[in-house]
């Protein structure tokens, strides 16, 4: 079953200090992907990624989860529409 | 499309506010944190899930959870969650919420074979006193039993222990925790004579390094281990090591990973501790003012069952072990024995595998001998790609960290070490080279217990809901704990049964021998979590047994019930959790429960209601009950006493233990409740508060005995976010043991380990106890050695790869609430083999194939997955167990710790072929 429905997430990734620059940018030239805030001495970005479904979701923080000099990526956040609850995709199966 | 347009802006600002006021990131402009707030309204909680104890906000709108936040006033989590956190609200609102009681009927009757059907909650309790009551005039107290949770609340786990152990005089109550901790448990007994870590949460910040061992923090404890990084990132000398059976996320942030073979870690202590009194690194200071040398039996099995009257013909193999063993070398010169020699060693101390002695300091050095690098790195070597010598210099740096007098160090460990088939003896190992290095009880330095659950260490510990424990860690076995008990429950004396019931793992065991034929599931799920599951699968649907399930999903052990009890969620009902660092933190009910879902607390008290005291207060059977004071076989006829203690044989339960005059006086309305409204009171049509009446009696259990609690109110109070018993005038206690912190310590003590369980023993040397005389050892704490064993069951020809078994971090235990949140499921929606791509080619497998995974015991199926988070070396596989499709426990060995009796979960032998 594929979910589908375009929502926001709110990440927290930590990266050594020396490579946060270069993390920074990689993360900035993903599709949906935008770091919205910093702090350098700690490592950390706040990075806000908007897909169209959960499994992009899924899949683009695996991707960020692996970049090099990446740390820890963690979902702090994470936004759907109240007033659009999930569903379930047409498969054309009906 | 322009509004929707500038809705997603606003809805992306605000997403970026609230994550980086969440990790406190500043931001430019954080004015939108709020916004997607509005009308909302927030209270504050705690985290459903796992043992680090998170706080959370948690927020409702039109009698509905909306929102849930990491709290930022909880010192805790300091506002972070991962990503099960933010699932607590959405975990309440699958599409399969139970509703009603189910039960099997056919034509209009239970029928262990019918379909279930919606009953009334009279009906499904009037089947379950009808099918109790039988079973009870049967087989007496022991054939009736819980299974209970460490992720009861406090007053949920205290009403289960009154009901079967002061009600019932059954002690077949154990919890899922039995699964998690009961080896720190055991080793926490065994090492201080009291339950539950020296240390806290706060030693991550002060301290030089953290080992872990066993532990993949990184997806287990995120929010902890978001705190080591981050701590590691500011202090450039600080070092993070992890030894691990494979390479795991916690590997990525780590300075070195250790990939050890399964069980090799109790060697590798060895050779640490081999290394600091080579080096004199001992703080002989320290150790000679506040230890004492110890050891105990080699020849205890591996918690299996005596008997091979239940056994699938191809078990019969490792059973065995449980009553013979040929050493291997590896074994034999562990042990100091002459490797080129076999030796057959008959387990004789099965039955008293915790029996212990007291041995000299030349002793120990004496059994630390064979543990040179050379022979540990051969023995521990877990990659088989990896070159010795890389390991052998991985192994001195791991020992430097420990010898060096100056690094305060922090070791944490959570399941490789606790599910172990010598997890008690692992555990003492870690305070071996804690104690010796005096590197414990201090900030910054400490051998600390992770725990998995929310509660494993407030419900399931520190109220004592396992077979052998009574509240505030006194036992059963114990004439004057019971005597203790029996005053504060003002019960007639000899009421409490002194001998030990089954363990959760035995009362599996004992559904399939027909001694226990009724059960209660409680708030876990544990046909799916249970070692060897196809033994109580079958059990459980083919015995003349009742199985009852409470829970508010449809779980994989609903299925094999035969009543299902539908509850309320964590946010539906009051209640408090005790997290890993001794912090009791509490939650009011925010939302009512859906439909005729009810807390548990009501279900135990509305069904107490069904028996009269003279139905289970008189004489009893108890199969090999023999105790001082106690006819064998039976607990006696107390109703005389009762009697004159103003019973009547016609008084309830309900009424002798729960509803008494004291607990009536905590008056519902509460203004504690501060307007917010309690389901047991609203289902029970109560004037009183039961769940404030169950905890301020336990607390008095603690009062005095070094587990203070503070009041039920004060963790209510908006300025606290839980405390660090014991709370003494009320102040929390971070640093137990210790004279500057611990109130506990005696006067003018700079360390006073008071815990006062086994603290009498006999001396003796690595053979034995040399005589029957015993010293106290009042105050002090024990260095154990204790020799490398190999495992109940290893690869061989037939099945030739260790499987070890665990979680992710997507999903919870059995995934019965995080399969049911969307973006939980569709992130990790199935378990997965995971295996090195080497041994995956030679099987012709590859990634997204399926495979079979088999072992003497049962096969499932699993998807194979060759990269991402868990890389295993050649020769090991891993696969989770949350995910009732794949229920890698029909392949799991039952194998406990004989002391603890905690299950082996990490190793056992599979063959993995192409399906």
């Amino acid at each position: 079953m594929t979910v589908s429905q375009w929502s926001v997430s709110g990440l927290c990734i930590t990266a050594r200090p020396e490579e946060l620059a270069t993390v920074r940018a990689v993360l900035n030239d993903r599709p949906g992907v935008e770091v919205q805030a910093s702090d350098p001495a700690r490592g950390r970005l706040v990075v806000t990624q908007e897909c169209a479904t959960l499994e992009d979701h899924r899949d683009g923080l695996r991707e960020i989860q692996a970049l090099p000099g990446v740390l820890t990526a963690d979902l702090v956040v994470h936004y759907r529409d109240p007033g659009t609850p999930p569903q379930p995709e047409a498969t054309g199966e009906a | 499309m322009d509004s929707a347009l500038s809705r997603r802006d606003f809805i992306r600002t605000s997403v970026a506010a609230a994550t980086a006021a969440a990790v406190g990131v500043p931001m430019v402009d954080p004015s939108h944190a709020a916004d997607l707030d509005e009308g909302i309204s927030w209270e504050k909680s705690v985290c459903r899930f796992c043992g680090v104890g998170c706080g959370v906000v948690v927020g409702t709108r039109d009698g509905h959870v909306a929102a849930v936040k990491g709290d930022p006033e909880c010192p805790v989590n300091r506002g972070l969650l991962c990503v099960k956190g933010y699932a607590n609200a959405d975990i309440l609102y699958g599409a399969d919420r139970l509703h009603k009681p189910l039960l099997r009927m056919k034509d209009g009757r239970f029928d262990k074979r019918g379909d279930f059907t919606e009953v009334s909650w009279e009906r499904a309790f009037d089947e379950m006193e009808r099918q109790f009551k039988r079973v009870h005039s049967e087989l007496g107290p022991t054939g009736v039993g819980i299974m209970g949770s460490g992720q009861y609340t406090i007053p949920e786990g205290y009403a289960a222990v009154k009901l079967l152990k002061a009600g019932w005089r059954s002690n077949n109550l154990d919890p899922n925790a039995r699964h998690c901790m009961a080896s720190a448990v055991a080793a926490f007994m065994q090492v201080y004579g009291i339950d539950e870590p020296s240390g806290c949460y706060d030693d991550i910040e002060l301290t030089d390094a953290v080992v872990t061992w066993g532990s993949n923090m990184a997806e287990m404890h995120p929010m902890l281990w978001a705190r080591v990084v981050d701590h590691r990132l500011r202090s450039p000398d600080a070092k993070v090591f992890n030894l691990t059976t494979y390479s795991n996320r916690t590997s990525d942030a780590a300075d070195l990973e250790l990939v050890i073979k399964p069980q090799s870690d109790l060697a590798i202590w060895n050779y640490i501790a081999r290394e600091i009194v080579l080096r004199d690194a001992v703080d002989h200071d320290f150790v000679d003012n506040h230890c004492v040398f110890a050891t105990g039996p080699t020849d205890i099995g591996f918690g299996m069952p005596s008997t091979d009257a239940h056994a699938f013909p191809a078990e019969l193999d490792t059973l065995a072990r449980q009553r013979v063993v040929t050493l291997t070398r590896d074994e034999a010169i562990a042990q100091g024995l002459d490797p080129s020699e076999k030796h057959v060693i008959e387990q004789r101390s099965a039955a008293a595998a915790g029996a212990h002695w007291v041995i000299s300091f030349d002793e120990f050095k004496r059994g630390l001998e064979p543990y040179t690098l050379d022979f540990v790195a051969g023995l521990a070597k877990g990659d088989p790609d990896e070159d010795i010598e890389t390991f052998k210099k991985k192994l001195r740096s791991l020992a430097d960290l420990y010898v060096d007098r100056k690094r305060k160090v922090v070791s944490f460990w959570t399941m490789g070490f606790n599910q172990h088939s010598r997890g008690t003896w692992v555990n003492e190992q870690a305070y071996m080279v804690h104690l010796l290095t005096g590197k414990q009880a201090k900030p910054g330095s400490g051998a600390f217990s992770l725990t998995g659950q929310p509660s494993a260490c407030g419900t399931a510990r520190e109220v004592g809901t396992f077979a052998h424990r009574l509240p505030a860690d006194m036992v059963v076995a114990n004439p004057s704990h019971r005597a203790r008990s029996e005053e504060v429950w003002k019960l007639p004396a000899k009421t409490l049964n002194p001998k030990v019931g089954s363990h959760i793992t035995q009362q599996m065991r004992d559904l399939e021998s027909g001694a226990m034929r009724w059960l209660w599931v409680q708030v876990t799920n544990p046909f799916q979590s249970t070692a060897n599951a196809n033994h109580w699968l079958e059990a459980a649907r083919e015995k003349d047994c009742f199985i009852v399930v409470s829970d508010i999903y449809p779980t994989y052990s609903c299925k094999v019930a035969d009543l299902i009890l539908p509850c309320a969620g964590h946010f539906e009902k009051w209640g408090l959790y005790g997290n890993s660092e001794r912090r009791t933190q509490a939650w009011r009910q925010v939302v009512d429960p859906p439909g005729e879902a009810r807390s548990d607390v009501w279900q135990m008290l509305e069904f107490s209601k069904r028996f009269t005291v003279a139905e289970v207060w008189g004489r009893q059977p108890v199969p090999r009950l023999a105790a001082e004071g106690f006819e064998d076989g039976f607990l006696p006829d107390v109703l005389a006493e009762a009697r004159a203690m103003g019973y009547r044989p016609d008084q309830t339960l309900y009424d002798v233990l729960f509803a008494t005059e004291t607990a009536r006086g905590f008056a519902w309305p509460d203004p504690v409740a501060n307007g917010r409204s309690c389901c047991t009171v609203a289902a029970g049509d109560l004037d009183w508060f039961p769940e404030k009446a169950l905890f301020e009696e336990y607390r008095r259990f603690g009062l005095d005995h070094a587990h203070d609690l503070a009041s039920f109110d004060t963790y209510y109070r908006d300025d606290v976010r839980g405390l660090r018993w014991p709370v003494i005038d009320g102040k929390e206690t971070r640093w137990r043991f210790n004279g500057v912190y611990d109130p506990y310590v005696r006067d003018g003590a700079d360390f006073d380990f008071y815990g006062p369980a086994l603290k009498s023993l006999p001396l003796g040397t690595l053979s034995g106890p040399t005589g029957d005389e015993k010293v106290s050892l009042e105050g002090k704490a024990k260095i154990f050695l204790r020799p490398y064993a190999a495992p109940a069951e290893s690869p061989g020809d037939d099945f030739d790869m260790w499987l070890c078994t665990g979680r992710v971090l997507e999903h919870w235990h059995s995934g019965s609430m995080t399969r049911r949140v969307p973006e939980l499921n569709a992130s990790q929606p199935r378990a997965q083999i995971f295996m090195n791509p080497a041994d995956a080619a030679s099987r012709g497998l590859a990634r997204n194939d399926v495979a079979l995974i088999e072992s003497r015991r049962g096969a499932v199926k699993a998807v194979v997955e060759t990269i991402g988070r868990n890389r295993m070396p050649r020769g090991t596989v891993y696969v989770p167990w949350f995910d009732e499709g794949v229920p890698i426990n029909k392949v799991t060995l039952d194998a406990t710790c004989p002391i603890s009796k905690q299950t082996d979960f990490k190793k056992c032998a599979v063959r993995v072929t192409k399906a």
